[in-house]
């Protein structure tokens, strides 16, 4: 497999690095830990380059999605195992939004009570305007899963929205189900 | 009267119906202003995460990111050196991963033998790869210490902590630990080979002059042991009663 030259790859990087870094944020649901897992992809980019036929955002998303996937694994694993004393265990998620003194807008905490599978196919599709299909193949689930996610995506959005009073929504937020925050 | 669902309604907004069925919800819309709000709300969702993710992009790209994609030489220098302190960005992560590991491969077994002395022992006469035989007391701890229980090593208050237990890619179980000494403390992960304990991977934190300095300054050199172990680990790692039995048998590889 012939690979993309550092040169090339470089440029193509900083291409899509406004999509990858939105897709980051979809993946982890605060800005602070999106950009570790940006650099994160971008440091395993570099260093293992990408084939030259390579549709570049493809590749550096399914990058970045695995290396969530790992994160998130590796979280779980640590916290299973209950040493969440170590206090690098705990640092990583959190810590930074408490002393980074930067206030999440009000989109950014509506979009924080979304799970992430969630966030997920709503910033793919609504943001960055991919079609089903492609969604389902980088997330690798059925086309009609892109489909249910995207319509609890928004339904819970709505209540949340409703759920805030702030709007004039009448009647039927009674009957919501509170929604769980951050995700399953 | 058809019900058009939440499924339906959302992917008509993204125009992933087919020609019926798009149809089908255009005729409902036309007769029906509590769907045609339930849309327009699906449309104010979509607003608020085109929102959101405009509010994270305006926000400025953390300096490690910018001076990776400016192409810029990082040295081999000390892990302190590297690790952004709040510089607008993250503090989790040194510049160069690659930098880092060239520095960590300075380790010598004299290193880890000396438990309590870590300090200032990165020789220039570094070798790669530490094997740690039996007798050896790091050897012992990492034979039969359970992760997250710590045992005294050396003469001046250090310890062995093993923190977590894998299966490697290459088929040899492996142990995460940590050996912390008076004034810093090395991340490693060490395999099972046949006859000793291999350390693969190594990360020296100093401390930061305080007794507990090391824990604040660590969280980066964590996060390289966790890509390591990330890298090579096949599978979970292993849970309470999967490491008994390993280690009951052995370390034998399965």
């Amino acid at each position: 497999m012939q690979g993309k030259n550092a040169t090339g790859l470089h440029a193509e990087l900083i291409e899509v690095l406004t999509p990858l870094r939105r897709y980051c944020y979809s993946l982890t649901g605060n800005p602070y830990d999106a950009d570790d897992l940006l650099q994160d992809t971008l440091e395993r980019l570099l260093e293992r380059g990408a084939p030259s036929d390579a549709d570049i955002r493809k590749w550096a998303f399914r990058i970045c999605r695995n290396r969530w996937i790992d994160e998130m694994r590796f979280r779980n694993v640590r916290a299973a195992q209950d040493i969440g004393d170590m206090p690098d265990a705990a640092v990583f998620d959190g810590e930074a939004a408490i002393e980074g003194h930067i206030e999440l807008s009000q989109a950014e905490t509506a979009i924080a009570s979304l799970a992430p599978e969630f966030r997920e196919v709503l910033m793919l599709v609504a943001v960055e305007g991919m079609k089903y299909k492609e969604a389902a193949e980088l997330i690798d689930i059925p086309v009609g899963t892109v489909m249910s996610r995207l319509a609890r995506a928004r339904h819970q959005l709505v209540e949340y929205g409703s759920s805030d009073g702030d709007d004039g929504v009448q009647g039927e937020s009674a009957n919501v189900v509170p929604i769980k925050r951050g995700g399953k | 009267m058809t019900t058009i669902t939440d499924e339906m309604l959302s992917a008509f907004l993204d125009g992933e119906l087919g020609a019926s069925q798009a149809d089908e919800v255009r005729a409902a819309l036309d007769s029906d202003p509590a769907l045609r709000a339930r849309l327009a709300k699906f449309e104010q969702a979509d607003a608020t995460m085109r929102d959101a993710a405009s509010n994270v992009v305006d926000r400025r790209l953390p300096q490690s990111v910018m001076a990776m994609l400016a192409g810029e030489k990082t040295s081999v220098a000390p892990l302190k050196a590297h690790r952004p302190r709040r510089l607008g960005g993250s503090r989790f992560w040194p510049t160069a991963l690659a930098a880092s590991i060239a520095l960590v491969l300075g380790l010598t077994i004299g290193v880890l033998y000396q438990g309590a002395r870590l300090g200032n022992t990165v020789g220039s006469n570094a070798q790669i790869a530490a094997r740690v035989a039996p007798g050896d007391p790091l050897f012992e701890a990492l034979e039969s210490t359970p992760s997250g229980q710590s045992v005294a090593f050396g003469e001046a208050g250090g310890s062995i902590q093993p923190m977590l237990s894998f299966a490697s890619a290459s088929g040899d179980p492996c142990r995460e630990f940590m050996a912390v000494g008076s004034d810093d403390a090395v991340r490693a992960v060490a395999c099972r080979e046949r006859n000793s304990w291999r350390i693969d991977f190594a990360v020296r934190s100093e401390s930061a002059g305080t007794k507990n300095g090391y824990q604040t300054a660590s969280a980066s050199d964590a996060r390289l042991v966790s890509d390591y172990i990330s890298d090579v680990m096949v599978g979970d790692a292993f849970g309470r009663e999967t490491e008994t039995e390993v280690m009951a048998e052995g370390w034998r590889g399965k």
